[in-house]
């Protein structure tokens, strides 16, 4: 009787710890919505970014630096620069990248410029020069292209970035003709811009 | 002698059961090291909190140049009405060699702004000054480039758009 009762003790105790493991052992690889059947071969084929996730990343120059301007007899002075998509998720079609126009022209008063240039400032003198950027097919885009309706006067360099390690060359373009005649202690100097991109994401509609 | 051979029976099942769980138990330790599937990080941290490894959780390797900066950009983020806080994964990418301040911009008004991030750093749990109402808004994250040894000098910035969704 005594040997039944401990019999029965210990299969009960068996029993519920064995329950235990079980529920344990149905957790020790995860289930997702790419894996269902909890088959550990299969393999995840696409990344969808969850809202608040970093999905993409564009890489910019940090600045633009002209050098030293003494070629007045030429038509403009230029400095070209990438925009690069280093990664992108699933979830993008394509990235987007514009620059933001700082004109402000009535700073600008040469007279061989248009009015609407972005602009570099002597912050010792406040004089200014005025540069344009080229996209890759040499046009201005200032002039091919319109603002984004976003209050912030946006102008588009790259319609859509959609391959990862894609590049767009562009050039900044500064017009000598500003310094004809100008290469004085006046206008001599270091000239500073910075320049504010802009980039969104184009994605599918679900 | 019956009695005997009635115990002898149980004691063997009871020999038995024990094997089966030792069994058991062997299996599920050796079942529980075996490497796990990888998952997203977790984006629960404490709010406003800088944190050090902070990964945009991006794979690809970069190939900038080295007077690029790498910037991130995002698709859409969400919080609800009333939050004082927002989960969007905002840093520093640990390949650049600049600094960058970031600020959230929603509707042209200025919700928090990061101190100084370096390589590395960043923060996932945004503390904002202000709640927002229901609705979908347009939000920026306005990235500053600045120089590490000279974090007054401000570099070029991007403005990284997104669609913010107040349930």
């Amino acid at each position: 009787m005594k040997v039944n009762k401990l019999l029965a003790i210990v299969l009960t105790g068996v029993l519920m710890v064995g329950s235990a493991i079980s529920v344990s052992a149905a957790d020790t690889y995860t289930l997702t919505q790419d894996n269902p059947t909890g088959d550990r071969d299969t393999e995840v084929t696409a990344e969808i970014k969850a809202p608040g996730e970093v999905w993409y990343e564009v890489a910019v120059p940090t600045k633009v630096d002209f050098g030293i301007l003494n070629n007045v007899t030429g038509d403009a002075d230029t400095q070209a620069f990438d925009i690069e998509l280093i990664d992108k998720s699933a979830s993008v079609d394509s990235v987007y990248v514009a620059v933001r126009d700082t004109t402000d022209a009535d700073a600008i008063t040469d007279a061989t410029l248009s009015t609407k240039f972005f602009k570099l400032e002597n912050e010792t003198t406040g004089l200014v020069l005025g540069y344009d950027y080229l996209n890759e097919t040499g046009a201005s885009v200032l002039t091919e292209t319109t603002p984004e309706d976003n209050n912030y006067n946006y102008y588009g360099i790259v319609d859509g970035l959609t391959t990862i390690g894609e590049t767009y060359n562009c050039t900044l373009s500064l017009p000598m003709s500003q310094l004809s005649g100008k290469l004085t202690d006046e206008y001599a100097g270091v000239y500073t811009g910075t320049i504010e991109f802009y980039s969104r994401a184009t994605v599918s509609a679900p | 002698m019956e009695k005997n051979k009635k115990h002898k029976v149980m004691i063997i099942i009871l020999i038995a059961a024990v094997i089966l769980l030792a069994g058991a138990l062997v299996t599920v330790y050796i079942m529980s090291n075996q490497p796990k599937e990888v998952t997203a990080p977790d984006s629960a941290g404490v709010g406003g909190e800088i944190v050090d490894n902070w990964d945009p959780n991006i794979d690809n390797e970069p190939t900038h140049g080295v007077d690029d900066a790498i910037i991130p950009g995002y698709g859409n983020a969400e919080m609800k009405a009333g939050d004082t806080t927002l989960t969007l994964s905002i840093g520093n990418p640990s390949e650049n060699t600049v600094g960058l301040f970031a600020t959230l911009i929603v509707d042209d008004k200025e919700l928090y702004r990061s101190p100084l991030l370096k390589p590395g750093q960043g923060i996932t749990r945004i503390p904002l000054n202000e709640t927002l109402e229901k609705g979908t808004y347009n939000a920026y994250v306005l990235y500053q480039i600045t120089d590490l040894n000279n974090p007054d000098t401000k570099l070029n910035s991007v403005r990284s758009a997104l669609e913010l969704i107040v349930k």
